[in-house]
This record gives structure tokens, C-alpha cells and sequence, in this order.
């Protein structure tokens, strides 16, 4: 198996078609499989999942980090691309990212770009209070990355303590660990923005998840 | 008395620990055990001098702890985590300054290295009005 993509979700029931279709609607046309890894959700994802994913696990309520290491633990795959189910790919997204992985063979993690787009059931007062970033923007979004699946056995998995920002301490881990990196210019990710992304809603939460990673560092 | 930059930057202390990260910049900041207590003294709204006086009480105490106490406050002025606004200093009483294995240290440490990786997390999700993130977006 050449790449699994790793979904993990929590009520993103009307999100999680959207998200499977982008990865079916992929250029890059190599052997891959998909595994929805259901976080306990109070909606219909689960159901929603079971005829959309792979493979498809519901497990008790954990959060993202639990999730996406129960979806480590699953995967087959010599990559590994987390995709979070209220987010899309780019068409291209993994014909660019394999490129820069297969350019050269040290190389560990490949990041593109995102870019954000408002979810369209949003109505215009809810528009006008986003921020939206409309060109594209680097960083550690699990939906940008392509991973090589090796690196979690020397790097470790998520820390599932955090609830938040799991992403971020892995990569910080990672870096540390001498990881050959590489970012690329294409946007990959097309990041949705909603009333209830979990930056929006626990801000107090994810910062003080933020100063407990930063503290290990100092 | 001194606030914290609330726009641009978030607090925290545990274990003794105070952190300070700009959500602008990422970066962020951490001090000694006794730059810690000022810090979080500060936050309350205390005033220098009060800051000053308790740990004056610690037996050896440098000489020169006022202008320690001064040049702190004035780093942390610079990097813009605190501003200054006419509101009166808190009166209220504090606990002890208990400085450990005589460390007066007072030195306000600057990290840079995950600049990238926090200015880009989806914990900037924020409203229009609001002053962050400044992204390295594409022009």
C-alpha cells in the first residue's frame, strides 16, 4: 500500500462526503486507502463514514490526537496524509506532494500550502466576522502534509494529552529529531471556515494548550 | 500600571513557569524562577516598588535588585508583552517572594525557533476585527 489518508472526525457529518470526494477526485492515481477514524461523534458521521471510508473505526470520545494515532496504528500505507473531515485537497495535491517526497529519498515530510474557504452555508453576517486568508499560507496543517510513515516509529506519535496543537508538538518533535523536511509552493489544502472550527471555539484552551508545548521547549 | 499586550500576546504560568507567546510574531518568551514571580506580579497589578520591597525581604539580597527589577520591567516594555495605562496598582497584599539557591537572576529569554509552525496553526481562527494573524501569505 503506497499512501493511507488518515481522517479522523467529530460531528462533521455534512462535511465528511465533500472531503472523501476530494480524495477520490485526485490526480495522482496510486494505491491508497482511506481510514475515517469516528471520534464518538453525536451526529451522523459515523454512518455517513461507514459507507465513504476504507476502513472505518468509532471509538470512545478522545480527541483529535487519540484519533489520529488509532488511524496510525490501522494504516497500511508507506505514506501517511491526515486529512480532517470538514477540510478538502487540492486536485493536485498529491501529485505534488509525491513529487517533492520521490525527488529525493532523504526526505521525510513534504508540506504545501492551504489556503482557506468559507464554508458556503454560512450566511453573510457570519462571513463578515471571519478572517479569511485567501492566498496561500505554510505551515503544519495535518492536511498539507505527506508523511513518511516511518518517521512516527522514530519520532513517536500525537501527545494525547493536548487537546489541541498535537500537530504542532509532533512537528516541533519531529524537527528535533533531525527530519529531512520539505515545503513546497502549491496549495494542497483548501481549509474550511466555519462557525465551529476548534480554534474559534476553545481559543482560551488551545493557547494554554500552546504555552504547556512551549514550556517543555524552554 | 502595567498590562499585559492582551492583542497581541497570551499568558501563562504553571509550575512556577510563566510563558509569554506573541501570536503575532510566535514568538515567545520565558524567564527565571524570579522573573516568573515578578511576571505573574505583575499580571496581578502589582507595583514595582511593592515587587522590590518583598524581595528585599529575602536574606542576601543583591544590591542591586531595584535596577534589576527596573531593566526587567523595561525588556518586557521593549518586546511589547507589557504596556503601561493610568490605572491605580492593585493594593492588595502579596505572598512572599521566596527567592531559591540565591538565582536573582532577572533575564527575559526570546525564542524564535517555531515562529513557523505557530503562526501558521488553525489556532489563529479569529474574528475580522481582530489585530492577528499576520500569515506569510502569498502576495
Amino acid at each position: 500500500m503506497k499512501l493511507s489518508i488518515i481522517m479522523p472526525v467529530y460531528n462533521a457529518g455534512n462535511y465528511l462526503e465533500e472531503a472523501v470526494e476530494s480524495i477520490s477526485s485526485q490526480i495522482w492515481n496510486g494505491e491508497k486507502e482511506i481510514i475515517i477514524v469516528d471520534d464518538h461523534s453525536e451526529d451522523n458521521s459515523f454512518a455517513k463514514a461507514q459507507s465513504l471510508g476504507d476502513r472505518v473505526i468509532s471509538v470512545e470520545h478522545g480527541g483529535a490526537a487519540k484519533a489520529r494515532n488509532i488511524g496510525l496504528k490501522m494504516a497500511y500505507g508507506e505514506y501517511i496524509l491526515f486529512l480532517d473531515a470538514d477540510d478538502v485537497l487540492s486536485q493536485d495535491a498529491l501529485v505534488n506532494l509525491f513529487i517533492a517526497m520521490e525527488e529525493k529519498s532523504d526526505c521525510d515530510v513534504v508540506y504545501g500550502k492551504a489556503k482557506d474557504f468559507v464554508s458556503p452555508e454560512l450566511s453573510s453576517e457570519q462571513r463578515a466576522k471571519l478572517k479569511v486568508r485567501e492566498n496561500g499560507y505554510g505551515g503544519v496543517l495535518p492536511g498539507c502534509g505527506l508523511i513518511k510513515k516511518s518517521v512516527f516509529d522514530r519520532s513517536g506519535y500525537f501527545d494525547e494529552n493536548l487537546s489541541s496543537g498535537e500537530t504542532v508538538d509532533w512537528m516541533m518533535n519531529v524537527k528535533e529529531a533531525g527530519a529531512v523536511v520539505r515545503e513546497i509552493n502549491q496549495v494542497t489544502l483548501r481549509r474550511r471556515l466555519h462557525m465551529t472550527n476548534t480554534g474559534r471555539l476553545k481559543r482560551e484552551e488551545e493557547m494554554k494548550n500552546y504555552a504547556a508545548i512551549l514550556r517543555k521547549r524552554m | 500600571m502595567y498590562k499585559l499586550n492582551e492583542e497581541k500576546m497570551f499568558y501563562d504560568i504553571a509550575d512556577g513557569q510563566a510563558i509569554v507567546i506573541n501570536f503575532v510574531t510566535g514568538m515567545y518568551y520565558g524567564a527565571s524562577a524570579l522573573g516568573s514571580m515578578v511576571l505573574d506580579a505583575l499580571m496581578q497589578g502589582k507595583a514595582p516598588k511593592q515587587i522590590v520591597d518583598l524581595i528585599k525581604n529575602n536574606e542576601g539580597c543583591v544590591v542591586d535588585i531595584d535596577q534589576r527589577v527596573e531593566r526587567f520591567i523595561a525588556a518586557l516594555t521593549e518586546k511589547e508583552i507589557f504596556i503601561s495605562d493610568d490605572q491605580p496598582y492593585s493594593q492588595e497584599s502579596m505572598g512572599d517572594f521566596v527567592v531559591v539557591d540565591g538565582d536573582y537572576s532577572l533575564e527575559l529569554n526570546e525564542f524564535a525557533e517555531v515562529q513557523d509552525l505557530l503562526l501558521a496553526d488553525p489556532v489563529h481562527d479569529v474574528e475580522a476585527d481582530m489585530g492577528w494573524p499576520r500569515l506569510k501569505e502569498e502576495d
